[in-house]
C-alpha cells in the first residue's frame, strides 16, 4: 500500500528544475608583488589570461515563468545578470558596488513555434571563446537592447535580431543607433562546424538634436590632437572667435562581420576553434576645448569615422596522453587602423600578435601540474609608443627630446615573453578547462619595455623627483587563485 | 611536491556500504528528449561500475519512448533503481555554455522507496555539446549521489 501511495505522489512528477536558479562565475586571487607592481604579471591578456587578469564575479539569475512539462513544450523565463571586476581586499576598487553593473536583463520564450526561442531585452550572443586569452572575438549584440529570434535544430542555428545600441554607445548623450544583425551556425558533420554573422549600425542625424552626429568643419587633425583647434582659429581669424564654425549634421554607420570554424574529435585533437572579426568603429561624438574662459565643443564625426579593427584568434586543445597530459595552444592577431590619424600613437593604430601554449599534466585526477608560455609582439603604426629605459624620455624623435612630439618612447615595438608554472587542484577531475580550480602559480615576464606591468613608479626625470627611477625588464609574480563557474 | 602531498591528504573518498551478497537490480536510466531515451552508455556504464562497489549489479532495462515510472515499478518485489534526467541550456556565462541537468533517482524495494532530486550545473566549452555531454559532465556529482543513496538503502536493510 505504501508503495502505491508513494507512486501516486510521483505520477507526473519527473525530474524538474526549481523555478529560480542562480548561476555565475567567480575568480579571486592574491598576487603580492615585491617588485612594485600592482599584482598582474603583464599589461593584458595578449600574453595569456593566466596571471594577467584580476578578480571578477558574475551572478546570473533565471526565473522560470512557464516551465515545459515535457521536452518541446512552450516555456518562458527571465534572466537578470549582474557582474563586475572588483572584490574587497583584492583590488583598488575594494568591491565597491560602483564597479558592478546590471549587464543583462532579458526574457526568453521558447517553443511557441517549434524550435524557436524569442529573446526580448539585452541580446548578447557569441560563437564561443578563446579560453587561454579569455577573449570572445566573434560576438554580436553586446551593445544591443531589442528582440531576437533563435531558430535551432540539431545541426543548425539561425539568430536574427534588431534593436537599439544608442545607450551602450553614448550613455547620457543618447541618440538612437538602429542596429540589426544575424548569426548562422551549421554543423554538416559531427567533426566540423562553421558560422558566419554580422551586425550593422545606423545613426541618423536629427536636426535640432544636440546628441546627433555632427562634424565641426575645417578642423585640422593635429590641432585637434593638441587641443589647439580654437586657438589656431583665433590666430588665423583675429577678433572673429564668434565666427567659429558651427557643426554640420551627419548620418553615421558602422558594422561588424564575424566568422567561425570549429573542428575536432579526431586523433589527439579535442577541438579547434577559429574566430575572426572585422569591425568598423562607430564615430565618436565630440571633445571640448577651453579658450579664454569659454567652452567650445568640437564635433568629431569626420575625425573618427575611419577606424577599423581586425581580430583573428585560434585555439586548439589536444589530448596527448588521455587522462595524463593535455595541451592547449592559442594564437591571436589583431590589427587596428585609423585612416584619419597618421601622426600620433594610438590604440587605434597598432598591430599585435601572440601565441600561448599551456601544458597540463594530471598527477592525479584532481592534481595537475601546469606550464604555460607565451610570446607576443605589439607594434605601433605611428611611431614610438614604448619606453625601453627609465631615461627614454630623452630618446624621443630623432634621438632628441621633443616636447611637442606625439611619440611617447624610444621604440615602436614591445616584445613580451611570459612563463608560468604551478600546481592546480581540480576537484572535478582532469581537463585544462575543468573547473573549479585552485591554483598556486609562479610567473615570470621579460619585456623590452621598462617596467612592463601595472605599477606606481615615478617616470619623471625631474631633478626634484624624490622617488627616483627604476629600470627593470624582468618581472616575477607568485599567485594563489581560484576560479569557478557555478 | 610537498604541496601536492598535503592537498592529496585533504581529499576523502566516500565511504561505501556493500551488500552481503551480490544483488541484481532492474534499472531504468532515462534521458528526457522528444522521445525518452536511455542515458548515454558512458554514463550508465560508469554508474553501474559505481554500484558494483556496493556489490550491486544494475540490470539496465530497455527504455520505452514514453517512459512512465508507475508502469515499471508498480508491483516490484526486489529493489529497482530509476534515474530520470533532463538537461536544458541555461545561458552563455563568461565564455561557457551553462546547462542544467535535473536528475531524480528513485530506489524501490517493494515496501518503501527512497528518492533524491538534484540539479547539477555543467559548463560546456563548445556549442555542439548538448544533453548527452551535459550528463557526462554531471557524472562526478551523479556518482557521489548514487553512492550516498545506495549506502542509505543498504544500511536500512
Amino acid at each position: 500500500m505504501s508503495i502505491i501511495l508513494g507512486l501516486m505522489g510521483l505520477l507526473g512528477h519527473s525530474a524538474e528544475a526549481a523555478p529560480v536558479q542562480v548561476g555565475g562565475y567567480m575568480r579571486v586571487m592574491t598576487r603580492p608583488d615585491v617588485q612594485g607592481g600592482n599584482g598582474t604579471l603583464g599589461y593584458w591578456n595578449l600574453y595569456g589570461r593566466l596571471l594577467n587578469e584580476r578578480g571578477y564575479t558574475m551572478l546570473d539569475t533565471r526565473i522560470q515563468l512557464q516551465e515545459a512539462d515535457s521536452f518541446g513544450d512552450p516555456w518562458s523565463s527571465v534572466h537578470f545578470r549582474a557582474e563586475g571586476g572588483s572584490i574587497a581586499n583584492t583590488d583598488a576598487g575594494n568591491g565597491n558596488l560602483s564597479n558592478f553593473r546590471l549587464s543583462q536583463v532579458y526574457l526568453l520564450s521558447g517553443n511557441n513555434i517549434p524550435n524557436l526561442v524569442w529573446q526580448l531585452g539585452t541580446l548578447e550572443s557569441y560563437f564561443g571563446d578563446l579560453g587561454l586569452y579569455d577573449m570572445r572575438p566573434a560576438m554580436v549584440f553586446t551593445d544591443t537592447v531589442g528582440i531576437s529570434g533563435r531558430y535551432q535544430t540539431e545541426r543548425s542555428e539561425l539568430l536574427i535580431g534588431v534593436g537599439d545600441a544608442g545607450y551602450a554607445k553614448y550613455g547620457a548623450e543618447y541618440n538612437t543607433v538602429w542596429t540589426s544583425g544575424f548569426t548562422l551556425r551549421h554543423r554538416p558533420i559531427d567533426r566540423l562546424e562553421f558560422g558566419i554573422g554580422g551586425q550593422g549600425y545606423l545613426e541618423l542625424g536629427t536636426p535640432g538634436n544636440r546628441n546627433a552626429p555632427y562634424t565641426t568643419p575645417e578642423m585640422d587633425y593635429e590641432d585637434w590632437l593638441r587641443g589647439e583647434v580654437v586657438e589656431q582659429f583665433d590666430a588665423e581669424n583675429p577678433f572673429d572667435i564668434l565666427e567659429f564654425p558651427i557643426p554640420e549634421l551627419q548620418n553615421t554607420s558602422s558594422y561588424t562581420a564575424i566568422g567561425y570554424i570549429g573542428f575536432g574529435g579526431f586523433g589527439p585533437v579535442i577541438w579547434n576553434n577559429f574566430y575572426a572579426t572585422y569591425r568598423t568603429l562607430h564615430p565618436e561624438k565630440y571633445t571640448t576645448e577651453y579658450f579664454e574662459g569659454q567652452e567650445f565643443k568640437l564635433y568629431t564625426t569626420d575625425l573618427t569615422d575611419e577606424r577599423d579593427a581586425l581580430l583573428i584568434g585560434n585555439e586548439m586543445q589536444l589530448r596527448i596522453v588521455p587522462n595524463k597530459w593535455d595541451i592547449a595552444w592559442g594564437i591571436l592577431y589583431g590589427r587596428h587602423q585609423d585612416g584619419d590619424n597618421d601622426i600620433a600613437i594610438s590604440d587605434h593604430d597598432r598591430t599585435y600578435a601572440s601565441t600561448v601554449l599551456r601544458s597540463q599534466w594530471y598527477i592525479k585526477p584532481e592534481f595537475h601540474f601546469l606550464i604555460e608560455s607565451s610570446i607576443a609582439q605589439e607594434t605601433s603604426h605611428n611611431g614610438r609608443a614604448y619606453r625601453e629605459h627609465a631615461d627614454s624620455i630623452f630618446a624621443n624623435t630623432n634621438g632628441m627630446a621633443d616636447a611637442r612630439g606625439f611619440e611617447y618612447g624610444d621604440t615602436d615595438t614591445r616584445i613580451t615573453w611570459q612563463g608560468k608554472t604551478g600546481v592546480v587542484l581540480n576537484p572535478n577531475g582532469v581537463g585544462i578547462f575543468n573547473r573549479p580550480s585552485l591554483r598556486v602559480l609562479y610567473g615570470s615576464q621579460y619585456s623590452n619595455q621598462n617596467n612592463a606591468f601595472g605599477n606606481s613608479f615615478v617616470e619623471s626625470l625631474d631633478q626634484y623627483n624624490n622617488f627616483g627611477n627604476r629600470e627593470q625588464h624582468w618581472h616575477h609574480v607568485v599567485a594563489v587563485e581560484t576560479e569557478s563557474w557555478f | 611536491m610537498v604541496l601536492i602531498t598535503l592537498l592529496t591528504a585533504c581529499l576523502k573518498s566516500p565511504a561505501v556500504v556493500s551488500s552481503s551478497s551480490t544483488e541484481q537490480w532492474p534499472t531504468w536510466m532515462i534521458l528526457e528528449m522528444t522521445e525518452d531515451e536511455a542515458v548515454p552508455t558512458s554514463v550508465s556504464n560508469h554508474l553501474a561500475k559505481a554500484a558494483q562497489q556496493h556489490n550491486i549489479t544494475l540490470d539496465l532495462q530497455p527504455t520505452p519512448a514514453d517512459f512512465e515510472i508507475a508502469k515499471h515499478v508498480g508491483d516490484v518485489e526486489s529493489p529497482v533503481l530509476v534515474l530520470e534526467s533532463r538537461a536544458e541550456f541555461y545561458a552563455q556565462v563568461n565564455g561557457r555554455f551553462r546547462w542544467e541537468v535535473d536528475v531524480k533517482i528513485d530506489i524501490f524495494d517493494g515496501t518503501d522507496h527512497i528518492s533524491e532530486e538534484l540539479t547539477i550545473p555543467v559548463f560546456h566549452q563548445f556549442h555542439h555539446e548538448r544533453q548527452a555531454e551535459a550528463l557526462e559532465a554531471a557524472l562526478p556529482t551523479l556518482e557521489r549521489k548514487l553512492h550516498s543513496l545506495l549506502n542509505k538503502q543498504l544500511s536500512a536493510q
